[in-house]
């Protein structure tokens, strides 16, 4: 009896162990688990329908007594022209003009039956509200109202029965041929939580163009019934496979402490897997992406290590790395807890990296949209911006400084160059400040929440220096990861490292700066206005002598040179910097400067011409929109323009020899 | 078409003095140009510091910030690059009257060559017109063509694979096609010159009937002499990889480089005359019979 019990203890670990990749169960909770889901869903793959069961246990963390819990309804904003996400929008999607498509382009989701605490039906309690605006048509949030009020510390449990039709790929969501990728496709509640004033009440906004996902932590455990030729991946790791013999197959997926749950199936893709430590890295790649595989591998694991041993662990047991086929593109570039999409294209040149970077990228999120948790509809900058930050870093590390994005043909570029250029080549730079809620973005959302926010970062690990800036990092991880960190709470960690390292060398906060830069619209630019010298002569001609008698006195040079150096604020942006002169006998002076004045002049008397200055010497201010400008030579080197000059005039030559062909 | 290969590279170097004289009109007329984005540099960022990290590498920001803050000068230069082209264009014409004349005459006297010039300008340009309308017929119809069955395939299509396949196959027909309407050009101007042909759309019709005659030998000719070329240009990128202009000895032997290589393209281009000129002639019927057809 004890072997046979034995036996089957082994058979039973072996079933289990095969369909477990890893060891989904966390010691002890990182987050507060508010929202937590128990899902079982059936894909109808010939209509392109869910059929789902929903369990879902919400914890009331807040001091208050809860009437009512609103739910995100993503999929319906994907219903018709007239959602708030689409109407607002102009009627286009990443450039997809969406009002002409067909029936079976759209999607939709609607809650047929929930019943609160296993006893009350309170289907009829749920209705539709606009909380952001009077578009009654919209239906991306779907507000319950309790049957029973949830007290402080108590829970509610509640059942819902719910179907959805997926959409031809909008806005990330939907399917594309035998493609699939199910992102904001459940109805999910929306965050009781404290705002900045210290008022608690529900952060549940419509979905609107131009913002993301904000959502509570919670443990999912989601079971998939698909046909049984697909290759699944989702978020966290896999409990459960079921071959059910009928042509589909059941699959478990697991994860606990993460803000939303996403999955994907193809029968196309090609799985790689490879280890980084405690994380496994499941690639779900395109066939004929496959030759990129060790590319992105490298990249993710120069990721993972940089973000451990700078910022904080990565918590999780997995990261699946969704490859889309060009067709589902639109699904791509994107990020979910544990599972990020990426995008390439077939047999993409080494030198250029732009893969690499979007999947760090997307990575980066792991920490900053789903570990600590950001709003990214209100506050997009505290994710986006930090995250090109660390894409920055974590590309110039790995593949080079100045050629880390693009390195083909004789043309490089840095991605920390890259996201100044970005911000700096914007039209309008001045166009609007960092720190607004994602729907006020009618332009520059990349090159302000993304580009400018990691600009200033690097301008300020530039004048504060890196090890501060790591501290930074690592405190921020460590105090707000799982508690949705606000703005205050970031300058808050920001304030407080720069002072335990400088004192009060940059003020008693950094407000001077960040009221500038992230709520400002100003630009930066400091520019070298001229150099002059001139021969120190003693006084020169007719002067009144002691009897009135007129004197001429002839100037006799003191072997001196009174020289100066006229530095500009062009912009509007205060930053304190330096200005180095350098002078013919090979001497330097570094004046410091608090930037404040329109005109500054810096004067010498010296035995020796000053021959050439520049402000902020060492390239600190990156957030300076011309670095040209920033310094001024009396003795200019005319070989390089000679050089491209010469460059020029050779493919004029060759674009004539050219032209000329078919002539 | 070996034979006409090495006659035509022994006929370019003949012609020397032409391709020299023909080069440096060529450098007469984009010099000022190269001159001009000098000016605008200088003025512009000449006295930054920054300038100097140009001599070892490039660097996109000293690039970018430049055109942000001085795009505007640029614009005048890129439209006078315009208008330099079309001159040229028309010029070419005419030196390729006085090319395929000094090749007749067998001399590279320069009398030759302007008289050439001068004989043949305004036939010339009425097949060089003509096959500019048809080379732009050829490049839309091959667009147009490409559009319609990617247009229509591009939502069936498993990969992009399939698609770079598709343009790559596209891009193929479209230069098989090109060079055959270049050889045509080229074969009905030998015609003119050759034959003392006045009429202008013979000269085409026959120039193209040679050309679908002869068409692996004539595009296959065409073809070594683009090799050369793009060897030629292969080696110098291969050197400028391994160099660079970083020093100002360095640039001053690049400029040399670069200019010995646009004459080269010029030498090939009078090579290339001479060795479909040699081929034409090889492919004339007997002399008893050119009496009936010449006009």
């Amino acid at each position: 009896m004890k072997k046979l019990f034995l036996v089957l203890l082994l058979v039973g670990w072996a079933i289990y162990a095969s369909a477990t990749d890893c060891d989904p169960y966390f010691p002890t909770p990182y987050s507060p688990r508010i929202a937590n889901y128990d899902m079982k869903v059936i894909l109808d793959h010939d209509n392109r329908m869910l059929d789902v069961t929903t369990r879902m246990v919400w914890n009331n963390t807040s001091p208050d007594t809860i009437t009512t819990i609103p739910f995100y309804m993503y999929l319906n904003s994907f219903k018709n022209t007239y959602s708030t996400f689409i109407h607002d929008a102009g009627g286009s999607v990443f450039r997809e003009n969406l009002t002409t498509e067909p029936e079976a382009r759209w999607g939709w989701c609607d809650i047929d039956k929930m019943t609160e605490n296993g006893t009350s039906d309170v289907t009829g309690n749920l209705k539709y509200i606009q909380p952001n605006n009077d578009n009654i048509l919209d239906q991306s949030v779907l507000e319950l109202t309790l049957a029973e009020p949830i007290m402080p510390g108590d829970s509610v449990v509640l059942d819902f029965d719910w179907r959805a039709k997926i959409p031809e790929v909008i806005a990330r969501c939907g399917y594309s041929r035998d493609y699939y990728l199910f992102v904001h496709w459940f109805p999910q509640a929306g965050v009781y939580e404290q705002n900045v004033e210290g008022v608690w009440g529900w952060n549940c906004h419509q979905f609107m163009p131009g913002t993301e996902f904000f959502a509570d932590f919670g443990v999912y455990n989601v079971e998939m019934t698909i046909p049984d030729y697909f290759i699944i991946g989702a978020s966290g790791c896999r409990i459960k496979e079921v071959d059910n013999k009928d042509g589909t197959k059941t699959y478990g997926y697991y994860v606990e402490d993460v803000i939303d749950f996403a999955w994907t199936i193809s029968p196309r893709f090609v799985v790689v897997e490879e280890q980084w430590e405690h994380v496994t890295i499941r690639l779900l790649i395109q066939p004929e992406h496959a030759m990129l595989s060790d590319r992105f591998m490298e990249a993710l694991k120069g990721g993972f290590a940089y973000f451990d041993e700078h910022v904080g662990p990565y918590v999780y047991p997995t990261l699946t790395v969704v490859d889309p086929p060009l067709h589902g593109l639109r699904s791509g570039l994107m990020e979910y807890p544990t599972l990020i999409t990426g995008g390439t294209f077939y047999n993409i040149p080494k030198g250029i990296r732009t893969s690499e970077a979007l999947l760090i990228h997307e990575f980066g999120h792991q920490y900053y949209m789903s570990m600590l948790a950001s709003n990214e509809k209100e506050e997009p900058w505290l994710d986006e911006g930090m995250v090109t930050y660390m894409e920055d870093c974590i590309m110039d590390e790995l593949y080079g400084e100045r050629n880390s994005i693009f390195d083909i043909l004789g043309y490089r570029t840095g991605t920390e160059e890259m996201s100044r250029l970005e911000y700096t080549g914007m039209n309008n730079p001045k166009a609007g400040s960092i720190a607004r809620p994602g729907w006020e973005f009618t332009e520059g959302r990349k090159g302000f929440q993304y580009s400018k926010t990691a600009t200033w970062l690097h301008t300020m690990e530039n004048m504060f220096g890196t090890p501060t800036m790591r501290k930074f990092l690592k405190r921020y991880y460590q105090e707000h990861a799982f508690t949705h960190p606000k703005a205050p709470d970031l300058l808050r960690v920001l304030n407080e490292v720069v002072s335990e390292d400088h004192g009060l060398t940059f003020g008693e906060n950094l407000d001077w700066l960040t009221d500038q830069v992230l709520y400002g619209t100003d630009i930066c630019d400091y520019a070298i206005g001229r150099i002059s010298n001139f021969d120190d002569i003693s006084p020169h001609g007719i002067f009144d002598g002691e009897n009135g008698e007129k004197e001429f006195r002839k100037g006799e040079r003191s072997g001196k040179v009174n020289s100066a150096v006229t530095v500009y604020r062009l912009g509007e942006l205060i930053i304190p910097t330096e200005v180095r002169i350098k002078f013919e006998d090979g001497t330097e002076v570094l004046e410091k400067w608090d930037g404040i004045a329109r005109t500054m002049i810096f004067e010498y008397q010296r035995e020796s011409r000053i021959v050439s200055a520049q402000v902020d010497p060492e390239y600190k201010i990156t957030l300076d929109v011309d670095m040209n400008n920033n310094s001024k030579t009396l003795k200019p080197n005319k070989k390089p323009l000679w050089k491209y000059a010469i460059k020029a005039l050779f493919w004029l030559q060759n674009t004539m020899s050219f032209a000329t062909v078919i002539g | 078409m070996i034979k006409s290969f090495t006659k035509g590279i022994s006929i370019g170097l003949k012609q020397s003095k032409i391709a020299l004289t023909i080069y440096l009109l060529q450098l007469l007329l984009a010099l000022p140009l190269a001159l001009q984005v000098f000016r605008v540099l200088n003025a512009s960022i000449g006295d930054s510091l920054e300038v100097e990290k140009l001599i070892y590498d490039y660097d996109n920001t000293i690039f970018r910030d430049f055109l942000n803050a001085h795009g505007d000068a640029i614009t005048p230069l890129i439209g006078q690059t315009r208008w330099i082209v079309i001159v040229y264009f028309i010029f070419w014409i005419f030196l390729k009257g006085g090319v395929f004349y000094c090749i007749k005459e067998q001399t590279s006297r320069w009398e030759t060559f302007w008289t050439g010039g001068a004989r043949h300008f305004f036939r010339f340009l009425k097949v060089s017109v003509f096959f500019l309308v048809l080379h732009l017929v050829w490049a839309g119809l091959v667009m147009f063509i490409m559009s319609a069955i990617l247009g229509d395939a591009i939502n069936d299509m498993p990969t992009e694979r399939e698609i770079v396949l598709a343009i790559a196959a596209g891009v193929i027909v479209w230069l098989v096609g090109l060079f055959f309407l270049i050889v045509a050009n080229l074969l009905t101007k030998i015609k003119i010159v050759s034959e003392y042909r006045q009429k202008v759309w013979t000269s085409i019709v026959d120039g193209l009937k040679w050309t679908s005659a002869n068409l692996f030998k004539g595009v296959g000719l065409y073809i070594l002499f683009f090799l050369l070329q793009i060897t030629f240009f292969g080696i110098y990128f291969g050197v400028d990889m391994a160099s660079g202009m970083v020093s100002e000895t360095l640039i001053l032997v690049f400029f040399f480089l670069q200019q010995l290589l646009v004459f080269s393209r010029i030498l090939i281009r009078i090579m290339a005359a001479g060795a479909f000129w040699d081929l034409h002639e090889r492919s004339r019927p007997e002399p008893e019979l050119i009496a009936h057809t010449t006009d």
